[in-house]
């Protein structure tokens, strides 16, 4: 506040120069150091455990087709036997392809000399 | 503005302390409440059901499989018109509509509408788009060649626990063992499965390799089953065995049933008749007081014996011949089924030893074969014997056997004298690996002389003797016959009998050893009229299935160099009724399709009845 009877007095404050607060610096560089570390951290733990969620998923749902897979085979498996079942084949033979079973002189044996045992 | 900073630090405080008191309520003191709360509702545990081992036979052929199916249930609760949904259900499940209406009102929130439903009608169900009709997936059992074996393979109930045959008697073995798994659910109900979630892998159950072969099976079982209908007898049972190992390679009884639909036939069709009907065997007897005869040295096979000329009278009884013979050697004893003659055999081992050789080939106790409900037969013990109990033991009467037990007693012959135990299940399969069972074979029962002397003596019975029928081209056979009158009222009948053959084919190194007994065959009713033409039909099949070439060259024996004939032919003067091409698709599966058991006509034919 300017008085009439205050004297103005010029300051000299020119030189004042801002001085680094080296120890300071030091403290900042290791918070954000310690910050960095343990935002890494923080991220490398998430992004692992989205990972593994993402995996689990994935494990699940292979996990599901093997489970329909195996059962499709088996299903399959089921069909096969049902029309290898001889009862069955006999009886396609013979109604539907008019097939009869053959006599004793009309059948080779592979592998087997004339009239002779294996 | 102190005031105002004041009530603000004041209304902080409460608000974090009231913050902080809620949190730790949650956090700290109800912790485990919350955390059950949630784990029930994220996690769940998932019971892993094993599969039930599969069947298989000789040749690898599958004959007891389960598969996965779908079981229809409701959540009453969610149904919007019960009514209308029992009558929808109903028609197309073949179900009673007042009945399932009625469950349907249940205060419950799971009732079952059928279980294990084909893969068809699940789809036909489905279909109808029923809100509160749910799917829950089930295993069933099916038996892809209905009712073949179907008494050796026996079958499981509706919680797939064995109930009958080779199901019960090895269920522990191809039952497996349950596990668990606990999985992750989200808001979307998809599984999520971690590595820190508790895991109990299901045990697969073992499967089974028979030494049962699906094709002799079917041959022994259409040739009885012809025989009971020619025959017009009450009953048939076969039993033919490998007389080297003992394995089982046929075991049939008619009538059977369908192990699909057991319950859809009689209780008494559902057993082995071969191993649990017990009955006099008659003159297929007089083997084995042979084989003692022999065994002793008290005769050779053409040592004569007299046979009284039609009887003999023992202790004040007459006992008849079916036929007046006079000297007839052992080996004609056998040829002419002569019961003098074998009673005199028995007369000539005494009590002791016939009883030491009867049991020695096991009658009286179990074969030790691995079926459920064997029966031991009756043989009396000594002190029990009456007066006449050797004689008519001898020739077959006042004893009780099985016919496996016939069977192993002729498969000792035929192997050269060494006792067998009949098996059915030569290995069982695992993660493990593959383990044999077969027994090994048991002591000597015969000398390799005897057992010769034997198989000569029983090929005169098929060549010469009361077996004519039983001759099969190409292939010499020894067997004997046998005709037992049955107990009715306590008194033998004379017009109820039981006809057997028990052989052995070929003579030299025999393949195959079976018999074949008809219960109450009529008009016909000797052995050797009804059960021997039937033992030599099958084995007339049977032989050259297995490649064992016959022993005779016929004049017009093509060359082996010739190209291949197919196993079945066409019929000289037929032709083919349609277009081959057209007629062979019809009810073979497309196996491209991507949902094959839509068109499966398997599911067709093994549709459960529930």
């Amino acid at each position: 506040m300017r008085t009439s009877y205050a004297k103005s007095r010029p300051v000299h404050n020119r030189y004042l120069v801002r001085e680094r607060d080296r120890s300071l610096l030091v403290d900042l560089a290791r918070v954000a150091g310690a910050i960095l570390v343990v935002g890494s951290a923080l991220l490398g733990y998430t992004w692992l455990h989205l990972g593994l969620i993402e995996n689990g998923y994935a494990v699940g749902e292979l996990q599901q087709k093997i489970v329909e897979l195996e059962r499709r085979e088996r299903h399959l498996r089921l069909e096969a036997a049902y029309l290898a079942s001889p009862p069955r084949l006999e009886a396609w033979a013979v109604e539907h392809l008019g097939m009869s079973a053959p006599e004793l002189d009309q059948m080779i044996f592979v592998g087997v000399s004339r009239g002779g045992l294996p | 503005m102190k005031r105002r900073a004041l009530l603000l630090m004041v209304g902080l405080t409460f608000w974090v302390a009231g913050l902080s008191a809620r949190l730790h309520h949650l956090q700290i003191r109800q912790h485990d409440h919350y955390q059950n709360l949630a784990a029930n509702q994220q996690r769940r545990v998932l019971d892993l059901e094993p599969p039930r081992g599969t069947i298989y036979d000789a040749r690898g052929r599958v004959l007891a499989v389960s598969v996965e199916v779908e079981s229809a249930y409701a959540d009453p609760r969610q149904l919007e018109d019960p009514r209308r949904t029992a009558d929808e259900l109903a028609a197309v499940l073949d179900l009673d509509a007042d009945r399932l209406y009625q469950r349907l009102q249940q205060d419950l929130d799971f009732v079952f509408v059928a279980r294990k439903l084909d893969p068809p009608q699940a789809a036909e169900v489905a279909a109808l788009e029923l809100p509160g009709i749910h799917f829950v997936k089930e295993s069933k059992r099916y038996y892809p060649m209905g009712p073949l074996a179907a008494s050796v393979l026996g079958f499981v109930g509706t919680d797939h626990k064995g109930l009958a045959g080779l199901e019960a008697q090895y269920d522990s073995v191809v039952a497996g063992v349950p596990g668990s798994r606990t999985v992750m659910r989200d808001a979307h109900r998809r599984t999520l499965l971690s590595p820190r979630l508790a895991v109990v892998e299901a045990e697969p159950g073992a499967d089974l390799h028979l030494t049962l072969d699906a094709t002799v099976q079917h041959i022994v079982e259409r040739e009885l089953a012809t025989a009971v209908e020619k025959y017009q007898a009450s009953r048939g049972v076969a039993a033919f065995l490998d007389p080297q190992t003992g394995g089982v390679v046929a075991l049939a009884g008619w009538p059977t049933f369908d192990p699909n639909h057991f319950a859809d036939s009689p209780r008494e069709n559902w057993g082995t008749s071969a191993i649990e009907h017990a009955y006099e065997p008659g003159s297929t007897f007089k083997m084995v007081t042979a084989a003692a005869v022999l065994e002793h040295e008290l005769l050779t096979p053409d040592d004569v014996l007299y046979c009284e000329m039609g009887g003999i009278t023992l202790a004040g009884q007459r006992i008849r011949d079916h036929h007046p013979f006079g000297d007839l050697s052992l080996r004609e004893v056998m040829a002419r089924s002569s019961n003098v003659g074998v009673i005199k055999l028995g007369l000539l081992l005494g009590e002791e030893r016939l009883h030491r050789a009867i049991d020695q080939f096991g009658f009286g106790s179990r074969t030790g074969v691995d079926l459920p409900g064997e029966n031991p037969g009756i043989v009396r013990p000594l002190d029990r014997w009456a007066a006449l109990s050797k004689a008519y033991i001898s020739f077959g009467q006042e004893i009780s056997v099985t016919p496996l037990q016939m069977a192993r007693s002729l498969a000792v012959v035929a192997n050269g004298g060494e006792q067998v135990r009949p098996h059915v299940v030569s290995a069982v399969s695992d993660r493990e690996g593959r383990r044999a069972l077969t027994p090994p074979r048991g002591e000597r029962l015969l000398t390799p002389r005897v057992a010769t002397q034997l198989q000569e003596m029983l090929s005169g019975v098929v060549a010469d003797g009361t077996a004519r029928s039983a001759q099969i081209p190409g292939y010499p056979a020894g067997g004997k016959t046998g005709t037992a009158q049955k107990v009715i009222g306590g008194r033998y009948s004379q017009t109820r009998f039981v006809a057997s053959f028990m052989g052995f084919v070929p003579l030299e190194n025999p393949r195959l050893v079976g018999i074949i007994v008809l219960d109450e065959p009529r008009p016909l009713y000797h052995g050797g009229q009804v059960a021997a033409p039937t033992f030599a039909a099958i084995a007339r099949q049977v032989l050259p299935y297995w490649g064992i070439a016959p022993q005779f060259n016929p004049p017009d024996w093509p060359d082996p160099l010739a190209p291949q004939m197919p196993s079945l032919q066409l019929a000289a003067s037929q032709e083919l009724p349609v277009p081959l091409a057209e007629e062979a698709r019809d009810g073979i599966p497309e196996f491209e399709n991507p949902s094959p058991e839509e068109s499966h006509p398997a599911w067709r034919v093994l549709e459960g009845r529930r």
